[in-house]
């Protein structure tokens, strides 16, 4: 395959997708290259949880980009299921609150 | 250019069952998925696991690929078949950042042979793109600056896929977290027709230090005093990220105890605090000085008995 390459070099500044960003549910579509049937059951299983009443005023904070994506991972990779995928999510975060524990004492 | 032993990878036979290379996949796949997995290297196996089951579970892939196998034993070197390999009627490949195959794959089944990593799009948009950066604590602590190299399929006016590399230099803001995701507006795929370009995601990671524990914003430092620091009281340096600093360490503090500097944590609007963690570390004995120095202390504290609690 050939290569090609810009010759410039961009200096841009990044935002931190923290809990002030707010994705709409066609903009984490697209944020996760995915659409909306996907996080839509996504949303019904509990994996996310948006603010708002329905599909089209979700309101979706930024820390959900990261978890979507990692439900679609695991949804596609393993083949898991939508059940099976919020359950490992849980357990992940059980984890990882198990490891900040013995990271803090020392022992991580 | 390297052969790849796909049934090695997948520890299976030349003759596997469509269901025996699944069941093999599965059983990697769990055991390497990089969301799931505490292995070193999970991210190159997932994706050499990956790569393998691609090839093998498509029948048409396996056929061209047990082709080349045979030629090989026949003493023949692997050699890249022309024109960007074999005809697939494979599903676009998506962005590149990622889970991109191996040389050898490609050679083989082309960049189209390849599934797209997300199979659903939602219909029109342009393509957001993902990449992840490791940065260090230091560089979290303060902002910093970083160039990212980007290689991108594009279509060029041949219609052949070609790799475009880009650089970004990169602002990264002071008080990022582990795990966060970066965005650079604009920086991802073009848009369809005059529609706007996608944006650009970084996952941040951040190396592990080797004196200081981070959790979210809170930073963990075992901090070793001496026993007559811990029993007096003493002022001691403690570093940081962003320099030495002087703490009071109170009369009477012993191993585990918690010192807060509060703020002195990663940066942001509440900013994380540090914690140093006393560990009292006791002289060694090496001369007959030593040796009356613990000897004196032993006197003075003759009724102190630190196993009380364990009595009967």
């Amino acid at each position: 395959m050939n290569q090609t390459s810009d010759p410039q070099t961009l200096i841009l500044d990044a935002i931190v997708v923290d809990d002030s960003v707010f994705f709409s549910l066609d903009a984490l579509c697209q944020a996760c290259q995915t659409d909306r049937m996907q996080l839509t059951t996504l949303v019904q299983e509990g994996v996310l949880d948006p603010a708002g009443s329905g599909p089209d005023d979700w309101q979706f904070a930024g820390p959900s980009l990261r978890r979507a994506r990692a439900a679609l991972r695991l949804l596609r990779d393993l083949e898991l299921g939508v059940v099976g995928t919020a359950l490992v999510l849980d357990l992940l975060d059980e984890i990882d609150a198990l490891n900040a524990r013995l990271r803090r004492a020392g022992l991580g | 250019m390297e052969f790849k032993d796909y049934y090695a990878t997948l520890g299976i036979e030349r003759a596997a069952t469509p269901e025996e290379i699944k069941r093999a996949y599965r059983k990697l796949a769990r055991k390497f998925h990089p969301d799931v997995s505490k292995e070193a290297d999970a991210e190159a196996r997932f994706k050499d696991v990956s790569e393998a089951y691609e090839a093998l579970s498509d029948p048409e892939k396996r056929a061209a690929y047990d082709e080349i196998g045979r030629r090989r034993e026949r003493g023949q070197a692997y050699e890249p078949p022309p024109d960007g390999g074999f005809e697939f009627s494979g599903r676009d490949g998506g962005p590149a950042d990622e889970a991109a195959f191996s040389d050898f794959f490609e050679s083989l089944f082309g960049h189209r042979g390849r599934a797209a990593p997300e199979t659903h799009r939602s219909g029109g948009s342009a393509a957001d793109h993902h990449a992840k950066v490791q940065i260090d604590l230091e560089d979290a602590y303060r902002g910093a600056r970083r160039v990212i190299s980007l290689r991108m399929p594009v279509l060029n006016e041949q219609g052949q896929m070609t790799l475009h590399e880009r650089q970004l230099e990169v602002n990264i803001p002071k008080g990022v977290r582990d795990g966060q995701q970066l965005r650079l507006t604009g920086q991802g795929g073009p848009g369809h027709g005059s529609g706007p370009a996608g944006d650009l995601y970084l996952e941040i990671s951040i190396r592990p230090h080797a004196h200081f524990r981070l959790d979210g914003r809170d930073l963990y430092l075992d901090l070793p005093i001496t026993p007559w620091e811990g029993a007096l009281g003493a002022r001691v340096l403690v570093p940081t990220p962003d320099g030495a600093l002087e703490l009071g360490v109170p009369a009477g503090s012993w191993s585990g105890r918690k010192l807060r500097l509060k703020g002195k944590g990663l940066p942001g609007p509440t900013p994380g605090d540090l914690y140093a963690v006393l560990q009292v570390t006791a002289p060694p004995v090496q001369t007959q000085a030593d040796r009356d120095a613990y000897t004196s202390l032993a006197q003075a504290h003759a009724d102190f008995d630190p196993r009380s609690g364990l009595k009967p």
